[in-house]
């Protein structure tokens, strides 16, 4: 169990991330929701040992990881919001690179990876360099990156992103399946709909504080929205969508600035 | 089991790092980046032999070895290291570990030490290639002159092994001697500022390894003296520091000797505790920034803004402007293209300069000293147009989903007037203040002007049916593999400058001559702009062509 309490994160006088607590189960999917600034980025970055914390506890199955961090980034897989990955590289070599360093033995790991870019339909570009791959092979290749060490801990930080439909909907049942397995999965996301369709539990962070934590069916049931993005709204968003694209679009047409 | 391990993650960062010296963002072809540095390594070993078998045969067959001999093994030295010099300034954004292998390497479960140990060994595994390549062939050639009246092959063995040792060093030493220049610039400067100006301060550095290695015999004229006297001043001389190493090592050390190489060695050590120390630095300081904010977004100055509504009216000029600078910023690949072609025009432009100041009676008004200034601009041309036919990351192409559906006119018409604007027009400036100071400055606008309108009609010649949107083209094997055509370049290159430079100076003294000259050149050059925006049914190119090598070989398809 992935068990964080009071995390603390300041940045001078900023406080991202106000000490927050929640848990997540083995076989359990959390969205982790929240505007631009909420913190998100700031908790993945805590947990998967990029950003130090400021404050608080992060435990894996017991033992503290922020003691010793590299046994929790053994079982970790992670896949980055923003993939500053090696240009140079082909996505086989990157996935390899990956590979070895997770000391995966070297025939597993020559066989998973190959497997794997079949899988996601890139077989044919494995080594083509990644300096020419679109946003979304990108995102395939970190995905697979992630995936190949087995993890027990699975952080997504929008793994959506550039992906094309089939592809939303393999990775979807992907996660779905992988949560059947026991692993624990950490689904940081803008996407509403992917969040309803796949979390078992939400939390939405805001300003740094957590105000919402609890399954998506009871969230909507409590404030007696038909949706989780209604959900949203009424917990996060303060000025009415509508309104603002109109005044969007009064700027358009009038050229006022 | 763990240090097995631990053992293999070492060494698959190791060679990872290595990799990273030989390959670049934009073009990746390992069978390429292996041929390069086999030739590159048959190069360095031929040359190393060459020079002192140039050097010491046919007298040192018939003498032996003496005291004396230090001075051709010094200019040995020295030559290394300023070919060292050179090549580590290339690899000047591999010195230190990067914030993509913080945000690579960070989340994986490998110690931040045994990352940073990796890179000190790919380093050292770079310098020792160099080396073996230099030092083989050169070490042997060495061996044999000046050993074999002796007849100990103990004592040849030693002094192979002492030469090779000694170059190592020295290479070691110019490799951290560059990495620390880096790392004070880096302590200095913000990491923005530093990223702005990183190309000048490696055009910088080349040019004045250029300027040395042409002083070169400057340099060595006072060493004789020096060592005699024991003078302080040798001190400071890292040629003699490992000369004196070198002297050591085959058995002649004298007390002014052990004080040189006491003092490289010291250096050496301190160069590279003090890489260590700001490597470490530099790693954990991304840690510790890796959640700010990132790179703030600059609102345009007052000065942008003007520069844009005068130059850049239409948006697409100003986005296509944004596209260039950017890439030229961010990109190390072209960075490195355009400043190795603007150090070598500045440097040889420098060099005609300090030749002519030296010659007898008034060489810097002869036909020469025209030169420079040309040199300047068409190394400007040359660099722009060497860089803008090589592909950037894909997702930098945001370019073409911009402006697709523009006439490829447009888009030399802008890429034109971006290196009028930011080549030309800084290159005018030095012209008009060098040859203003060493002239007189009506000379020098007539000068700088005729220099201008010519090579504002070679600029008008380069992108002459350019149908690419700068830096997107899909680039192609073998399209740079034309090196046979280097040396008729080269001296067709030296006849256009010398006719030229001849012309030049047969009208820049008669104003209505210059005055026709320069219109002339400068309206054929507004002619060809005229008539390239009139060209009908223009396509852009979006797909480089191939050689017909390999068209007739059949690797034009992927």
């Amino acid at each position: 169990m992935l068990e964080i309490r009071g995390l603390k994160k300041n940045y001078g006088q900023f406080q991202a991330l106000k000490g927050i607590d929640f848990s997540v189960q083995p076989g359990e999917v959390l969205g982790y929701l929240g505007p631009n600034g909420a913190g998100k980025s700031t908790t993945v970055k805590i947990l998967t040992g990029l950003l130090p914390a400021s404050g608080g506890e992060i435990h894996f199955n017991g033992r503290n990881v922020r003691k010793d961090i590299r046994p929790f980034q053994r079982v970790l897989g992670y896949v980055p919001e923003q993939a500053d990955i090696y240009q140079h590289m082909s996505a086989y070599e990157y996935l390899m690179l990956t590979g070895r360093l997770r000391r995966l033995p070297e025939t597993t790991l020559k066989k998973r990876v190959n497997r794997f870019l079949q899988l996601f339909h890139l077989d044919f570009f494995a080594n083509s360099v990644l300096s020419s791959f679109s946003k979304g092979m990108r995102q395939k290749v970190l995905l697979i990156a992630a995936l190949l060490h087995d993890p027990d801990v699975i952080i997504l930080d929008e793994p959506l992103s550039g992906l094309d439909t089939s592809m939303v909907m393999v990775v979807r049942h992907l996660i779905q399946e992988l949560a059947l397995q026991g692993k624990t999965i950490f689904f940081s996301s803008h996407t509403l709909d992917e969040v309803e369709k796949i979390c078992s539990r939400v939390l939405i962070l805001f300003q740094g504080a957590i105000v919402a934590h609890d399954s998506v069916a009871h969230l909507r049931q409590i404030l007696s929205a038909p949706s989780l993005e209604e959900v949203f709204r009424q917990l996060v968003i303060q000025e009415d969508p509508r309104t603002t694209a109109q005044a969007i679009a009064s700027v358009l047409r009038t050229g006022e600035c | 089991m763990a240090e097995r391990h631990s053992g293999r993650v070492y060494f698959t960062l190791v060679r990872h790092f290595f990799n990273q010296f030989l390959q670049n963002e934009t073009i990746a072809f390992q069978d390429q980046q292996r041929d390069k540095i086999v030739t590159s390594l048959i190069l360095v070993s031929f040359c190393g032999a060459l020079i002192p078998f140039v050097r010491l045969f046919p007298r040192f067959l018939l003498e032996s070895d003496s005291a004396r001999t230090w001075v051709e093994k010094c200019l040995f030295i020295a030559i290394i290291m300023l070919v060292m010099a050179i090549l580590s300034v290339l690899e000047w954004d591999s010195f230190f570990l990067s914030r993509q292998d913080f945000l690579n390497l960070g989340y994986l479960p490998v110690p931040g030490i045994l990352v940073l140990a990796a890179k000190l060994t790919a380093i050292l595994a770079f310098v020792t290639i160099f080396c073996l390549g230099a030092a083989v062939l050169s070490g042997f050639v060495y061996t044999v002159m000046l050993t074999h009246k002796l007849g100990s092959l103990l004592f040849s063995s030693r002094y192979f092994l002492i030469h090779l040792l000694v170059l190592f060093l020295s290479s070691l030493f110019v490799f951290f001697l560059c990495a620390f220049i880096q790392s004070v610039f880096l302590c200095l400067l913000p990491p923005s500022v530093f990223r702005r100006i990183s190309a000048y301060i490696q055009s910088g550095w080349v040019l004045l390894i250029l300027v040395l290695f042409v002083r070169i015999n400057d340099i060595f004229f006072l060493y004789p003296g020096w060592l005699e006297n024991s003078d302080p001043r040798a001190v400071y001389s890292p040629f003699l520091w490992f000369t004196a190493l070198y002297e050591i090592g085959i058995g002649r050390s004298t007390p002014f000797y052990q004080k040189l190489a006491g003092t490289g060695l010291t250096v050496l050590v301190i160069l590279m505790l003090s890489y260590f120390l700001v490597a470490m630095i530099g790693y954990r300081r991304h840690f510790f920034r890796e959640g700010e904010a990132g790179e703030r977004v600059r609102r345009a100055g007052v000065f942008q803004s003007i520069w844009d509504s005068v130059f850049h009216r239409h948006p697409h000029s100003r986005g296509l402007h944004l596209f260039v600078k950017t890439t030229v910023k961010r990109s190390q690949m072209h960075r490195r293209q355009i400043g190795a072609f603007l150090a070598v025009g500045s440097g040889a432009a420098i060099l005609i300069f300090l030749f002519l100041k030296q010659a007898p009676g008034d060489a810097f008004m002869s036909i020469y000293g025209f030169a420079p200034l040309h040199l300047l601009f068409w190394s400007a041309l040359l660099a722009v147009r060497s860089a803008v036919v090589l592909p950037v990351a894909g997702e930098a192409n945001w370019i073409f989903r911009l402006m697709a559906d523009e006439s490829p006119s447009f888009y030399r018409g802008v890429s034109m007037k971006i290196v009028w604007l930011r080549f030309f027009l800084p290159v005018c400036g030095i012209g008009i203040l060098c040859y203003g100071f060493l002239w007189n400055w009506g000379l020098a606008i007539k000068h700088t002007l005729f220099a201008l309108s010519l090579a504002s009609l070679i600029l008008a010649c380069a992108f002459w049916r350019f149908r690419k949107i700068p830096f997107t083209c899909e680039y192609m094997p073998g399209k740079a593999n034309l090196k046979a055509l280097v040396v008729p370049y080269l001296l067709g290159f030296a006849a256009v400058m010398y006719l030229v430079i001849f012309f030049e100076s047969r009208l820049i003294f008669f104003a209505w001559r210059w005055l026709i000259a320069v219109l002339v050149l400068g309206g054929l050059a507004g002619l060809m702009v005229w008539k390239s925006r009139r060209i009908s049914q223009e396509e852009l190119k979006f797909f480089e062509e191939s050689d017909p090598a390999m068209l007739s070989l059949g690797f034009d398809s992927f």
